[in-house]
């Protein structure tokens, strides 16, 4: 029998959200999407990674012209979308979604993911953990809040860490997750899929090996800033932006496993994000995050479709949001730490109170590594 | 050639080689867990009693957490790094995670 019962309290919000999850039990949820959704066509998917590598590689040549370090900026945040758009596309090939040939599909995965030098089977294994445990407090991989009293038992740099990107370094809270996920084999409890990580590392560290050397012996240290750091930063501001307001709000709780189910966390612990047309081409529809999360084999381009047809399925289950700063700001400003008694979140603030400590002082549970902000 | 080039990258790569240690079932998970939690308190596996709590084993939870972790690797799948919180002792975790393995063959 289970010693840890979280949240202490069941409030109304709560119990109905549980309710519609349960309700999805024995569902098919994937039966509402039409099969012919589910074809790649792989000169589609080329468009997209071939506009993402202009963008990025077309912000790096505005960089170097640019007629005043003003524009380095906004230049690097183009790099960063360029790169942001390459990731998408990896992620495509990480679902198998981008071609029906997988030695294809990870080779330009691979490729893909070299401006963030990302090892391409670390991120794919920990994503695939992410998927299937979206939204559980005690297993998913990704942006998981800790509990105050494992915040409290924090060291200082990962106290620091967790602090920082939850506020106001969100928009670095992917490097950590980076580090985790691609250079860290022993996270993940399959032989075969650390084996891989491996690989992808020696891929990564060989290919840094020539690159940046290269790059610094013909820009100088100046050129490594302005043409690899910036846009990799940038990069990750897209990234842990994009992904932190997929699954952080202030209205999805994060579930303990008797709450949890493998249909609700596809179908209504997620958030799509409404974009611009243009931002929604190149970040290859990956707003369109619900229907991507039902069914994660579906091509890019027809998620926008794959979206109706769930909506229609199941009328009001879907989140869906247009982007804004108000949207991130309440983010930051409140979504810190699990609440033990309510099972939302609370403020940092609340760490220090009575009020957040109540709780499982001796029941821990969850890994310290769970402090760390993941995707 | 192909094979050659497959070794070398598992050489440079440094991979891990299979354990060939049979399959596991509710007996093996609790002969591992009786060894891991001897190896941590640095003990002979035969005091080991798999009816007593962890809790007055006086595992905290950076170990707990990391037993879960090794755990993982022996089943090859994520577990709950609370899985020691939740089951009192290695009697009831081994049970609770066969019934998880039986569970996960039937749905296969």
């Amino acid at each position: 029998m289970p010693t840890i019962q979280l949240p202490e309290q069941l409030t109304p919000n709560f119990q109905d959200l549980v309710h519609n999850i349960k309700a999805l039990d024995g569902e098919r949820l994937a039966d509402a999407i039409p099969k012919e959704l589910y074809e790649p066509r792989v000169a589609r998917g080329l468009l997209g990674f071939f506009a993402s590598y202009a963008l990025y590689i077309g912000a790096l040549v505005g960089v170097h012209y640019a007629p005043h370090w003003s524009l380095y900026l906004p230049l690097w945040l183009v790099a960063g979308l360029g790169g942001w758009g390459l990731f998408c596309i990896a992620h495509e090939c990480g679902h198998n979604s981008f071609s029906t040939n997988r030695r294809f599909n990870h080779f330009l995965g691979q490729v893909a993911l070299l401006p963030l030098l990302y090892p391409f089977h670390g991120w794919r294994h920990m994503h695939n953990l992410h998927h299937a445990n979206t939204n559980s407090l005690e297993m998913d991989t990704d942006w998981r809040p800790v509990l105050p009293v494992q915040y409290r038992a924090m060291g200082w740099w990962d106290k620091l860490v967790y602090r920082s990107t939850r506020s106001w370094l969100f928009w670095l809270g992917t490097v950590n997750y980076q580090r985790h996920s691609g250079f860290k084999p022993s996270m993940l409890p399959k032989l075969e899929a650390r084996n891989e990580v491996r690989r992808s590392i020696v891929v990564t560290v060989l290919f840094a090996a020539v690159y940046l050397p290269a790059l610094i012996y013909l820009t100088g240290w100046q050129g490594f800033l302005l043409y690899f750091l910036g846009p990799w930063v940038g990069i990750h501001a897209w990234f842990s932006t994009t992904t932190m307001m997929h699954h952080v709000s202030e209205e999805l709780p994060f579930l303990t496993k008797e709450h949890w189910t493998l249909n609700g966390s596809r179908l209504m612990l997620t958030t799509d994000y409404n974009y611009p047309k243009w931002l929604h081409f190149f970040t290859h529809n990956i707003s369109v995050h619900t229907a991507h999360h039902v069914v994660p084999v579906i091509p890019f381009y027809n998620l926008p479709k794959a979206r109706e047809a769930l909506k229609r399925a199941y009328p009001n289950a879907i989140r869906e949001k247009d982007f804004t700063w108000r949207e991130v700001w309440r983010v930051i400003r409140s979504c810190h730490l699990y609440d033990p008694v309510h099972g939302y979140y609370v403020p940092f603030d609340a760490a220090d109170s009575d009020h957040a400590s109540k709780g499982r002082s001796g029941q821990p549970g969850i890994s310290p590594e769970g402090g760390v902000p993941h995707v | 050639m192909a094979s050659f080039f497959s070794n070398l990258f598992n050489k440079v790569s440094f991979a891990e080689q299979q354990q060939n240690s049979g399959p596991v079932t509710e007996a093996s998970l609790r002969q591992w867990l009786a060894q891991r939690l001897a190896k941590q308190l640095k003990v002979d596996v035969a005091v080991i009693d798999t009816g007593r709590t962890f809790e007055s084993y006086g595992l905290d939870s950076i170990v707990a957490v990391q037993v879960a972790g090794d755990l993982e690797k022996v089943l090859e799948q994520r577990l709950s790094p609370a899985l020691l919180f939740e089951h009192q002792n290695i009697d009831d975790l081994a049970a609770y995670l066969a019934g998880e393995l039986a569970l996960a063959e039937t749905k296969a």
